[in-house]
């Protein structure tokens, strides 16, 4: 990960933003968000190979394991949820950014699912 | 002339006796012939080729080096699933710690979110580890103790049979009985009491605000002190037993070798000293039988230990990198994981020690007496 490039493309897009809400607003919220979309990208490849390396873990641990892949997808479901949800509230629109986090929220559901039905049958080893 | 070859053939006996080598082995004894140890088969072959028989205890595989060389087996057969459950409880804390760096920079509810699925996962692993290793507990303790149902009998008849008569029905008695009674409160009350603390540790987990690892680990201290308890009242009971028991079987045996003495015309004292040969003999076999026992009883109990600490210390590391990473749910989570596994070898331990200190006591008692 190059941190100065990192560091430097959200200066450079903050100072274009500031510069061009005064002329343009609507541009300027371009500018926000295709500068957030790029550093989360960069932010998250660089994590991947700490993702890989501890997904490739887990399956060394255990091949049949699902854990590891919903827990991945939960992660990226909670940081596009949260991106998603904090440039529309940048624009304004607050209601739709609760639809977002709700969106994701019902997401998140769904991927664990899997893991809530091993849960109980946890549970209902220990109660008999 | 007559005389003389009397003398000579008298003396030829006597350095023939004198100079032929003489042991007594309890392996030729007939006494165990219909003895089978209900131990698994593989523990029984392991046990005979080490030449640890019911029979025969041999002494060159008791020392320090084989018995260490049986142990790091032990732990080298145990070892590989506590390995794998560190490592998929690690990834799930590293990935949690990634979310938190995340959700910190984020200041949103992402954080959140992930540690709820994430303690879940980790509480499905824990739970699921810390359940296998009880029911696995739960079975050796079934086996050690068909096991001591087998063996004491069998034992405390050996007990009689070298003149303790009383020694061994108290033996018999007492240690069967508190057999049962660990059994029993094994079964119907420790194991329940330990899903429960998982249960709780569980609950505990999902919701860190209600602080029920706390009341998770006053039942694992309640738990270990009622095992210590019962273990102090039982050696007690059975040392109180046997200071009373075996002077009274001394008394007895010393008043047969009197009787025969006495009673019996010249060769009274011949008598005498061959029932004290017989004695011994049996005391031989007895000890060498209970010997057996204890060894039989570890080789039984000593893995499913040895598995359990290795999952003890796989929650204490696990709950260690938790701490360091600050992921506090998981941290409660894995301290009661490791509370039950330390519930569970408290368990498997106080009846191995109950086993080993009640054979120990009888040997040491009514070894010291013929």
């Amino acid at each position: 990960m190059n941190i100065i490039a990192f560091v430097g493309a959200g200066i450079i897009g903050t100072v274009l933003s500031v510069v061009l809400k005064q002329y343009k607003p609507e541009f300027s919220m371009y500018i926000t968000l295709i500068t957030g979309m790029l550093m989360l990208g960069a932010a998250v490849s660089a994590v991947k190979p700490a993702l890989d390396m501890i997904s490739s873990y887990m399956e060394i641990a255990d091949p049949d394991s699902i854990y590891a892949e919903i827990l991945i997808k939960t992660l990226a479901v909670c940081y596009l949820t949260q991106m998603a949800g904090e440039s529309c509230s940048d624009a304004g629109e607050t209601s739709i950014a609760a639809k977002i986090a709700l969106a994701g929220k019902i997401a998140v559901v769904i991927i664990a699912l899997p893991l809530f039905e091993k849960l109980m049958e946890v549970i209902k080893q220990l109660l008999v | 002339m007559k005389t003389a070859v009397r003398i000579i053939i008298s003396l030829l006996v006597i350095v023939s006796v004198a100079v032929i080598p003489y042991r007594a082995y309890a392996q030729d004894s007939s006494i165990l012939d219909g003895y089978i140890p209900a131990v698994p088969e593989e523990i029984d072959k392991e046990l005979s080729d080490m030449g640890i028989t019911p029979e025969k205890v041999d002494t060159d595989s008791l020392t320090v080096d084989k018995v260490i060389k049986n142990i790091t087996e032990m732990l080298k057969n145990s070892i590989s699933s506590p390995l794998k459950l560190l490592v998929s409880l690690l990834s799930v804390i590293m990935l949690c710690s990634i979310a938190n760096v995340f959700a910190e920079s984020a200041g949103g509810n992402v954080g959140t979110v992930f540690s709820v699925v994430s303690v879940l996962a980790c509480s499905t692993i824990t739970v699921t580890a810390a359940s296998d290793a009880l029911t696995a507990a739960s079975k050796t303790l079934e086996s050690g103790s068909v096991f001591l149902a087998s063996f004491i009998p069998a034992f405390a008849g050996m007990v009689a049979a070298s003149g303790h008569v009383s020694s061994a029905a108290m033996f018999n008695s007492v240690v069967m009985g508190g057999s049962q009674i660990f059994m029993q409160l094994a079964s119907k009350v420790l194991v329940p009491v330990s899903m429960s603390v998982m249960g709780i540790s569980l609950a505990g987990g999902v919701c860190p605000d209600l602080r029920l690892c706390s009341l998770a680990e006053a039942v694992k201290k309640t738990v270990i002190w009622i095992l210590g308890l019962i273990i102090t009242v039982f050696v007690a009971l059975l040392a109180m037993q046997s200071f009373v028991t075996v002077p009274a079987d001394n008394v007895g045996i010393k008043a047969a070798r009197f009787t025969v003495s006495n009673s019996v015309p010249f060769i009274g004292g011949a008598v005498s000293d061959s029932l004290s040969v017989m004695y011994g003999g049996v005391g031989l076999i007895r000890n060498n039988f209970g010997v057996f026992g204890i060894l039989a009883g570890g080789a039984l109990i000593l893995p499913s230990i040895i598995s359990v600490l290795c999952y003890k210390l796989t929650f204490s590391l696990a709950a260690a990198a938790s701490e360091l990473f600050g992921i506090n749910s998981l941290t409660g989570l894995l301290r009661c994981a490791e509370g039950v596994s330390s519930i569970i070898v408290a368990m498997l331990v106080s009846f191995l020690m109950m086993a080993v200190i009640s054979i120990s006591i009888m040997i040491f008692m009514a070894g010291g007496t013929v």
